[in-house]
């Protein structure tokens, strides 16, 4: 464990030095890792684990054919590496549970039984688990229950481990029957291509994934920039105007500042007049939506979010009713003149 | 429509242009242009009438693509003017120009952000565009989805030239394919075929013939002649003068981002042209660098650019090859292990079959050139071997004496293997020095993720002075042409002295020196470290001598495949001809 000084918080993390990829693959030599779902993470972590030596077979409902061809063009192979749910289950000793929250609940009654003693039943959330009392995964007491939780798509997952780069993944340990558990968590995570781990608990990933998107990273994000813009656009400024002040400086120019040096950095590099009446209303915005975090964590940790996605994924219209709420954004005039404003950049210019 | 315009007698170029009707199409008044941190062309004049089309050739990094990107107003001109005499009331000059290169693929394309080997996994080769998209009246005169535009053409007119140019070059295979999935030549021709579709009044085409296969070269010679002599104007920017297509009428030479010369192209004996042997498509100027055309053969060819005489051949200043027949001496015998052993390999992307039932066993100390023409399945074979394709977990693939599959990681593989081709350079990121460039070959990483020992850094240092570009060491990536760029991806292929070097297409881009240098190295590396080589190239005229095994490949199956008879060097040049252009004969 490397420590690491978190703002005045020592936190340990693993990272690739200390725990090399020739380690993962020592702790995991006997094992066969079976990955159950081929959707956004389960082709991702797949395929770099092959990669990286280890043994890996896919699990895939043939009902969904283009998922299954997805695995098939992979070079997973029907009857070798490549099977349903159940016998890819039956076949691994650590399964990787990493179907959509929606479907664990749905195909778990399936996949218990399979299960054997001394497996690893592995997420890549918690949430399966830590709402157990909404989704009935409740796993048998003779496996080991984790988890590695790579903090980016499958996509970055792939194309940073192709890159010879990593990314990195919080792990947590839910239940230890073998004694192994944290060796295997640790070791599946190198194996991935994560480049550094911090450890975690199941409820706190949860809890802080779902706080993180419903709030600044996706949530608030949206609600507090359609704010802004409609104040402008009430005040006669232009579309154009109205979404280069409220979304393309900040993504085109501010926030990679932030990313480069952090948010002082950023602030002392803009002009007084920015800096002044930034500084003065951070903490009268941050007040402002205090309550709102409050009420959102609440609702979080009292199982209450977990309930309406369960419900509204379940519906048997949810795949319209979300293109429908995804299109009211898209075909918005904050959005569409956000379409124009990309257009015009220099990069894209010309395309 | 310059396409259906009768080709005009081939006499008629030869005609020096006769200047008293000539008005000026381009002028460039003392300009100065401003590259990064640097000014370049400082003081520049040239004069571009209308009754020409220019060549613009130098070496790698002597500044002929800025200056094209200056005339297309990507560059800025900091002194004087570019006055653009065509131009119309109220249009922007520079939107009549279309300027057709390696690295506007990559803006183009977007593809910056994504792996070269995300290519080969499925969940990223359904991304992107149709190539029939690339072709459409929206992508082709619409720069921006989202601008007005006015004066479009008719849709029905528009068809009926994308007919005509795909036609013309054949290209109507590929429409149907995602351009994610396009072969480095592949993408060429559809990017040839978008600029003309455009029909600018200034065509510019960097660099057009690398990269592509004999025929498709002999077939955009004959376009680039037609258009000549239509109502565009074409500028060809090349390394090498051997490469100046008919139709071309002055040069612009350029060296270390200063105009070195403008002539018109003088073609001795012109009167002989039309005698016939001259009307093959497949007519080339005889390669400048190559030592077996005699002074006597020059002299007797019509075309030789003995306009070009004042200044040095390119190939007196290149490094002296090793002789042909020394090195069939030292070879040793090829009775090594097996490094790869491919058995009956297929590989499907939506049920067609891109490589069919492929055999190919390398051994320890071989040199194989893969060959085919573009498209025919070289590159996929190649992920094959350096462990980017995940279909060879589905095959009988055995590399390094270990079967794929059996527990072996891809950096086990990678490590033995030093890699460059067109795909690691369109993808590789830009804003990395140079010396970090060529240090991500230790770990074979695309960026730079890990801390280089001492030791390491030394042999990148050595590496970059033995290719000739350590002066760039420090400049960032980006900041390099794409020449300089090539050749630091070959050092970064070279550093960690590979077991197995796969050289996919090495010289594409780079200048006689340059091409020379590499040639040299990989043949004084066979020398001394007998590391194994698969060399791809449209090239087959300019392989490294040691080349002694060719593997063809046609429409993914093998076409041929075995040694070539090296006793002399003639003999040898002659079958890999033969091996080049079989099925596959210039129209």
């Amino acid at each position: 464990m490397t420590r690491i000084d978190f703002g005045g918080t020592v936190e340990e993390v693993v990272t690739r030095d200390e725990f090399p990829l020739d380690k993962a693959r020592e702790v995991l030599k006997d094992e066969t890792v079976a990955v159950l779902g081929y959707g956004v993470q389960g082709p991702a972590q797949s395929l770099n684990m092959r990669d990286n030596g280890i043994n890996v077979i896919v699990g895939q409902w043939k009902g969904d054919q283009a998922a299954w061809d997805k695995a098939v063009a992979d070079g997973w192979v029907p009857g070798e590496t490549l099977f349903d749910l159940e016998e890819a289950t039956d076949r691994g000793t650590i399964v990787q549970y990493l179907v959509s929250d929606a479907a664990q609940k749905l195909t778990w009654p399936r996949i218990k039984p399979h299960l054997s003693e001394g497996d690893a039943l592995y997420f890549s959330h918690g949430f399966s688990i830590v709402y157990g009392d909404q989704t009935d995964v409740v796993p048998p007491e003779n496996v080991d229950v984790i988890l590695v939780a790579p903090k980016g798509s499958g996509t970055s997952v792939r194309a940073n481990f192709l890159a010879g780069s990593g990314i990195n993944a919080s792990y947590a340990v839910h239940q230890d029957f073998t004694g192994r558990a944290e060796e295997r968590t640790v070791a599946l995570g190198i194996a991935i291509g994560a480049g550094y781990l911090f450890p975690t608990t199941f409820q706190m990933e949860v809890y802080s994934d779902l706080t993180g998107e419903r709030g600044v990273l996706m949530g608030a994000l949206a609600g507090v920039m359609e704010a802004q813009y409609n104040v402008l656009r009430k005040h006669g400024h232009t579309p154009s105007e109205a979404f280069n002040e409220t979304v393309e400086e900040l993504t085109q120019s501010l926030i990679r500042l932030v990313d480069q040096n952090g948010m002082d950095w950023m602030y002392a590099n803009c002009s007084t007049t920015a800096q002044r009446g930034a500084l003065d209303w951070r903490h009268r915005f941050r007040e402002a939506v205090a309550p709102v975090f409050d009420e959102l964590y609440e609702s979080v940790a009292a199982g209450e979010q977990t309930r309406i996605v369960l419900e509204a994924n379940s519906a048997p219209d949810y795949r319209e009713k979300l293109e429908e709420e995804l299109r009211e954004i898209r075909e918005s005039e904050m959005w569409q003149a956000g379409a124009a404003v990309r257009s015009l950049r220099p990069e894209n210019w010309g395309k | 429509m310059w396409a259906r315009r009768r080709i005009a007698q081939l006499a008629v170029l030869t005609h020096s242009p006769d200047m008293s009707n000539a008005r000026p199409f381009i002028s460039l008044d003392g300009i100065a242009i401003r590259l990064y941190n640097r000014v370049l062309f400082e003081n520049t004049h040239w004069t571009f009438f209308d009754n020409q089309h220019w060549a613009v050739i130098g070496p790698n990094g002597s500044g002929k693509s800025s200056l094209m990107k200056a005339l297309c107003g990507q560059v800025p001109v900091v002194q004087g003017d570019i006055e653009y005499h065509f131009a119309t009331d109220g249009a922007k000059p520079q939107d009549g120009i279309t300027y057709v290169s390696f690295d506007a693929q990559k803006t183009v394309l977007g593809w910056q952000d994504r792996f070269y080997q995300a290519r080969w996994n499925s969940t990223r080769s359904q991304d992107g565009v149709p190539v029939a998209k690339y072709l459409s009246l929206d992508r082709v005169y619409k720069v921006n989805p989202f601008q007005v535009v006015d004066g479009l053409p008719e849709p029905a007119a528009f068809a009926a030239r994308r007919h005509e140019v795909v036609a013309l070059l054949q290209i109507e295979p590929l429409l149907e394919k995602n351009a994610i999935q396009l072969s480095n030549g592949e993408r060429r021709k559809v990017f040839i075929a978008q600029a003309l579709l455009k029909d600018p009044r200034l065509l510019i085409l960097d660099n057009p013939f690398v990269g592509l296969d004999q025929e498709f070269r002999a077939r955009l010679r004959t376009v680039i002649e037609r258009l000549t002599q239509g109502d565009m104007r074409v500028i060809v920017v090349e390394t090498d003068r051997d490469e100046i297509p008919l139709g071309i009428t002055h040069v612009l030479s350029v060296d270390d981002c200063r105009v070195a010369s403008q002539k018109p192209v003088f073609l001795p004996g012109t009167h002989d042209i039309s005698s016939g042997n001259e009307s093959s498509p497949t007519r080339r100027y005889p390669k400048a660098e190559k030592k077996r055309v005699s002074q006597a053969e020059q002299d007797q060819n019509p075309c030789f650019l003995t306009g070009m005489h004042d200044e040095p051949s390119s190939g007196e200043t290149a490094p002296d090859k090793p002789d042909p027949i020394e090195c069939e001496k030292k070879r040793v015998p090829p009775m090594g292990q097996s490094l790869v052993h491919l058995e009956n390999v297929t590989v499907s992307y939506n049920g067609t079959r891109v490589l069919r039932e492929i055999d190919w066993t390398i051994r320890e100390g071989e040199h194989w050139a893969l060959i085919g023409p573009n498209g025919a399945g070289k590159t996929t074979l190649l992920s094959l071997i350096t462990g980017d394709n995940p279909q060879a977990y589905a095959n009988r693939v055995t590399l390094f004496g270990r079967r794929r599959g059996s527990g072996e990681s891809i950096w086990e593989i990678k490590q033995r293997i030093g890699w460059v081709a067109p795909e690691l350079h369109l993808y590789y990121p830009v804003s990395i020095t140079c010396f970090n460039v060529v240090c991500s070959g230790f770990f074979d990483s695309v960026g730079l993720y890990h801390r280089c020992t001492p030791q390491q850094r030394e042999e990148a240092q050595v590496w970059m002075d033995r290719l000739g570009i350590a002066s760039y060491a420090e400049t960032p990536f980006r900041q390099v042409s794409e020449g300089q760029q090539r050749m630091a991806l070959i050092a970064r292929a070279l550093v960690k002295d590979p077991t197995l070097l796969v050289l996919d297409e090495p010289c594409q881009g780079l200048d006689a020196d340059n091409r020379a240098r590499v040639i040299q190295t990989i043949d004084s590396l066979n020398e001394h470290l007998d590391a194994s080589l698969i060399y791809v190239t449209h090239e087959t005229d300019s392989l490294p001598e040691c080349i002694t095994r060719v593997m063809r490949l046609q429409e993914g199956r093998v076409a041929s495949v075995g040694p070539v008879h090296n006793s002399a060097g003639e003999d040898r040049d002659w079958r890999l001809k033969q091996h080049e252009t079989t099925g596959n004969k210039p129209k």
